[in-house]
């Protein structure tokens, strides 16, 4: 399912002495099975650009395209609801969401207002649990009585059982342990390559680099940049200017370069790569 | 006075029967020392934090912190000395202001209101937010809460500071804002134990001592670079090995040899010899 962004603006409260612009004549295109991450400073229009994908914010400008759906100034809701099942929207500690008083209820609940009847709510629940890697038998439990990590799986589970094509993520891993972390990423990324589109609002630019194969930068709701993260990272000028993070593994090359040594940032990848650069300078055993 | 600040001796502690989220214990903290407690989700160490400041009574064991045994008589006097920062910065912001927030400790201890103004702009200066006294909560960042938490907590000169997972839920530039504050924490006051929770291995790169908690149980205490010299057996448990560590142990491969390099900074400049 292809997104196009066509000269979309969004202002909060117009007409009011608090309006903000917050999206200003965004256009881009995020292709169908890609995995894109969005970065950006709090503030730069990352999260109002993600809620256009679903309606749930509709542009005051321009429109959006998702599919067959189109997305404008004076869209009807009626038009755009059954769009909602099919993106799938992860905001930020999804886990204080949760409300139901068992996990089954609050799985089912999306694809219970989509009108599915009681034996494929069932199928789609326990699915999605499996694929969080929640225990049949955590499903008749109170979310309440599970630990933060599991509710976040519970959350997600949420979504998934609505099967959407689109996955929107707004910092996923926040609070969870390394493996937690690990975990979850490797989860969306098997998803990715089943063909569902992943969208990941992140200011972990090690994940940025390790999984995405796009990266949209943001700054002051404008779009700066839409390029590969290794043409992102790369390009110094840029992340100085917007005051980027860079990940771990690059901004440790920067250093090393700065002092001489000569690395191709665009062989790093990971840690195991950039020793693997260091080496080809220091004469090191060569695998 | 005793040498350590914290002694815990055979401490147990389940949530329901038969379940301990703490078992056997027993572990020492060092005054003035900067002490990480490492564990994934549901090691037990955020509960391990609640018994020492006795927001959970212990089933067995004890616990002694700065020469008291803790107890109903002593707990006022126990909780006077420490200081906790929480993970969640929107859920411990309770002033309306920042000055007011600041304020909120000082005023039960029914600190006489000229002094008061004071403390709070001594301490608002301390963490680097003297200019936001008078913002809201919700004009500021993750990071520039727990700041203020933090100025709230030493405002109360307390001898001890808990940081329970006050990072977790911070952006990349919170995180650094607040383990940068630690460390001038510590130069500010040596005498100050500071103690981490965390499952943020960076973040515990620059303790003194590490205590690694898995199921319940220690599963490790030592100095730093002896744990992470460890990678397999931290990850066998959920966790992870600091950056300039994996670097090593790959350079290694090559074999590069870097093993007293045990902070980036080190790390480069041996590099780039």
């Amino acid at each position: 399912m292809p997104i196009k962004f066509e000269n979309v603006s969004y202002t909060y409260l117009p007409n009011t002495v608090f309006k903000t612009e917050a999206l200003k004549d965004v256009n881009c295109e995020i292709k169908e099975g890609s995995f894109t991450a969005i970065i950006g400073h709090t503030g730069s229009g990352k999260s109002t650009l993600v809620q256009h994908i679903n309606a749930l914010l509709l542009p005051t400008s321009g429109t959006v395209f998702v599919e067959d759906y189109k997305i404008f100034p004076n869209s009807k809701l009626k038009q755009i609801k059954k769009l909602r099942s099919k993106v799938g929207l992860v905001f930020q500690f999804p886990e204080y969401q949760l409300f139901e008083e068992t996990c089954y209820k609050d799985i089912a609940f999306g694809p219970k207002n989509f009108g599915k009847t009681s034996e494929e709510i069932d199928v789609l629940v326990k699915d999605a649990a499996k694929l969080v890697g929640i225990d049949e038998e955590l499903l008749s439990r109170s979310p309440f009585e599970l630990s933060g990590g599991q509710r976040r799986r519970v959350a997600i589970a949420g979504i998934l059982a609505m099967k959407p094509s689109v996955l929107i993520l707004d910092e996923p891993t926040a609070g969870l342990d390394p493996r937690g972390a690990r975990e979850m990423m490797d989860l969306f990324s098997r998803l990715n390559k089943q063909g569902i589109t992943v969208i990941l609002v992140t200011h972990d630019m090690d994940y940025v680099l390790r999984y995405s194969e796009l990266v949209i930068v943001m700054s002051e709701g404008m779009l700066k940049a839409y390029d590969t993260p290794l043409n992102i990272f790369k390009n110094t000028k840029l992340c100085k200017e917007l005051n980027l993070e860079l990940p771990t593994v690059f901004s440790f090359a920067n250093k090393l370069i700065e002092k001489g040594l000569d690395i191709d940032l665009g062989k790093v990848k990971d840690v195991k790569t950039l020793a693997d650069e260091i080496a080809l300078n220091k004469g090191g055993k060569q695998s | 006075m005793s040498e350590m600040i914290i002694e815990i001796k055979d401490l147990f502690f389940s949530y329901e029967e038969n379940d301990e989220v703490l078992k056997n214990i027993s572990l020492c903290i060092k005054r003035g020392s900067y002490t990480a407690i490492l564990g994934h989700n549901g090691s037990g160490k955020s509960t391990l934090a609640k018994l020492i400041i006795g927001l959970l009574p212990s089933q067995s064991g004890e616990i002694i912190v700065d020469g008291l045994i803790l107890n109903e008589e002593n707990l006022r006097e126990i909780r006077s000395k420490i200081g906790v920062v929480f993970q969640n910065p929107d859920n411990q912001f309770i002033g309306a202001t920042v000055r007011d927030d600041i304020a909120f400790g000082l005023e039960n201890r029914c600190v006489p209101q000229i002094k008061m103004d004071d403390i709070i702009n001594e301490y608002a200066k301390k963490v680097g937010m003297e200019d936001y006294l008078d913002k809201e909560p919700t004009l500021l960042s993750g990071g520039q809460k727990q700041r203020v938490a933090i100025a709230g907590v030493l405002a109360m000169t307390p001898k001890i500071v808990i940081l329970d997972e006050a990072t977790s839920m911070l952006d990349p530039k919170g995180k650094k804002e607040i383990i940068e504050l630690t460390r001038k924490m510590r130069e500010l006051y040596p005498e100050l134990t500071v103690i981490s929770i965390t499952h943020d291995v960076e973040e515990a790169l620059g303790a003194d001592e590490i205590i690694v908690l898995n199921q319940g149980e220690i599963y490790y205490q030592g100095n730093s670079n002896d744990i992470f010299l460890q990678e397999e057996k931290l990850i066998a448990i959920d966790l992870d090995i600091p950056f300039v560590y994996k670097l090593r142990n790959e350079l290694a491969k090559h074999e590069i040899e870097v093993s007293n390099c045990n902070s980036e900074e080190m790390l480069v400049n041996e590099l780039c010899q």
